[in-house]
């Protein structure tokens, strides 16, 4: 059995190693040029268009019952948020010790108006799906077709959100 | 990113300072620990720097932070000297 102090020289030891493997993505973030095409701020504005509406297509993909729509629907939204998290370099995503005081700051502001909008659409969505559970009040019962639609619309918006409100706001990303 | 609505803009010197020194936004924001982008921010009026950065600044470009930093909109140089030229 571990001592203590082994162990925490061990979560130490991974605490350092985590540590430096963000900073490894942050540096990679900051200098990474393959997206810059998508950068300037007109263009990053359509990117985040575009983004906000293969969410919604994915919304549409998942409501009908196929497996393989469900398949290419996540396919689609993470490809799509992935691209809008890298043309803004994650920050939204990087700790404090890799950003400085404004990204920080831009950061904090993006998170907030994210925060409202997802917990806005889970309560919504959860609140129709309630009213819609009772099928007595329209000719209408909830699938699990329908389930997947909020559980997909819920995480691409909860991923992407911050970055889209971020990339909107910023002059230079 | 702007500064909030109902906040001060803070006007700034470090674009002519900079340039009086040959540096490059990139040593800029080395020497003070910032983002190249941010020094950008700062020159433009988008962003009002910490005290703490403010400090960062003054101390490398060996001002008086109020020679840098100022509420009101900051004279031109050649305003300043003309008019220390003909109190003279």
């Amino acid at each position: 059995m571990n001592t203590p102090t082994e162990h925490e020289s061990r979560r130490d030891q991974r605490r350092r190693a985590t540590e430096q493997q963000v900073a490894k993505v942050a540096e990679r973030r900051f200098s990474d040029t393959r997206f810059d095409g998508l950068r300037p701020l007109p263009r990053r504005r359509a990117t985040i268009v575009g983004w906000a509406l293969s969410v919604v297509v994915v919304g549409a993909m998942t409501w009908v019952d196929d497996p393989y729509l469900l398949l290419a629907a996540f396919a689609l939204g993470t490809a799509t948020t992935w691209v809008l998290r890298a043309v803004v370099r994650t920050v939204p995503d990087l700790p404090d010790e890799h950003l400085d005081e404004r990204l920080v700051r831009s950061r904090d502001r993006a998170y907030r108006p994210a925060y409202q909008a997802v917990v806005g659409l889970t309560l919504c969505g959860t609140s129709l799906m309630y009213f819609l559970l009772d099928a007595s009040r329209i000719d209408y019962a909830v699938q699990p077709a329908h389930l997947n639609t909020l559980l997909m619309l819920v995480l691409f918006t909860s991923f992407g959100l911050p970055s889209a409100i971020y990339g909107w706001e910023a002059q230079e990303v | 990113m702007s500064p909030r609505s109902d906040e001060p803009v803070v006007h700034n010197r470090i674009a002519v300072l900079r340039t009086e020194r040959d540096m490059s936004r990139k040593e800029l924001a080395a020497a003070v620990d910032v983002h190249y982008q941010t020094v950008g921010y700062l020159e433009r009026g988008e962003y009002n720097p910490s005290l703490a950065l403010a400090l960062r600044i003054s101390q490398l470009f060996e001002l008086p932070v109020e020679a840098i930093f100022s509420l009101e909109p900051l004279p031109l140089l050649s305003e300043q000297f003309s008019t220390k030229d003909a109190r003279s």
